[in-house]
């Protein structure tokens, strides 16, 4: 059997942490999409505010979606331009 | 149902508030761009992936503002996975850019990053931290308010 080399050891641990990473990409949709949801029936009671509800919602919707970019940002940087390799 | 004329668009708070971002996410890409042009070194790969950031983070948040109004009209349940399912659609195509972005060498994945990530302080800044009664508060006890 092969010893386990540093930089094998490196790109496991990375693409262990670049699927960590990616958890966060799923809380911003399931808040989207509660958030979508509690915005149709508030404009399914009232009918006249839609236009104040689909402004704060998608202000709202854009912050939160940014989180989830994060997390993308270092699985992506983790998987295609590991900075770790380099210091081997 | 709210019955709107085409002419009466300029007046709906959402598209006034969508261009406000829009017009804001502009004008500071266009700042981080000229820093980056004294900072960056080649200038030239950032600068076109600041282009490709901004282009790519405005439409995303049309796409974002065209999802919202059509939840809105639907059952909460149908909103609810109409929306989700959206989300991961513009999570891809934002995944597709990044890729490309690190992988293409005439792009630096810094500048798309600064692109996509500028939209958020942009909203922060023009929406929830644009009170400057709130910054002079900040430091003032509450019984001297």
């Amino acid at each position: 059997m092969e010893p386990i080399t540093g930089r094998a050891l490196v790109l496991a641990a990375s693409a262990i942490g670049a699927g960590l990473a990616m958890i966060a990409g799923i809380g911003p949709g399931i808040g989207q999409g509660y958030a979508a949801g509690k915005g149709a029936e508030g404009v399914g009671r009232q009918p006249e505010a839609q236009g104040d509800i689909v402004r704060t919602m998608l202000l709202g919707a854009a912050v939160a979606e940014t989180t989830g970019i994060y997390g993308l940002i270092i699985a992506l940087i983790l998987l295609f331009a590991n900075p770790l390799i380099g210091l081997l | 149902m709210l019955k709107r004329n085409k002419g009466s668009d300029k007046m709906n708070p959402v598209w006034e508030t969508q261009f406000k971002i829009i017009k804001g996410v502009l004008l500071v890409n266009s700042a981080i761009g000229v820093i980056g042009v004294f900072i960056a070194n080649p200038p030239l790969p950032f600068l076109v992936g600041l282009l490709f950031g901004t282009i790519i983070s405005l439409l995303n948040f049309r796409l974002l503002s065209l999802t919202l109004n059509k939840a809105v009209k639907m059952q909460p349940h149908q909103a609810q996975a109409y929306t989700s399912i959206r989300y991961m659609i513009r999570y891809l195509i934002i995944g597709l850019v990044l890729y490309i972005s690190i992988q293409a060498e005439y792009i630096h994945v810094l500048g798309t990053i600064f692109g996509i990530l500028s939209l958020k302080f942009v909203i922060l800044q023009k929406e929830l931290f644009n009170n400057k009664q709130y910054f002079k508060n900040i430091f003032k006890r509450k019984e001297a308010k």
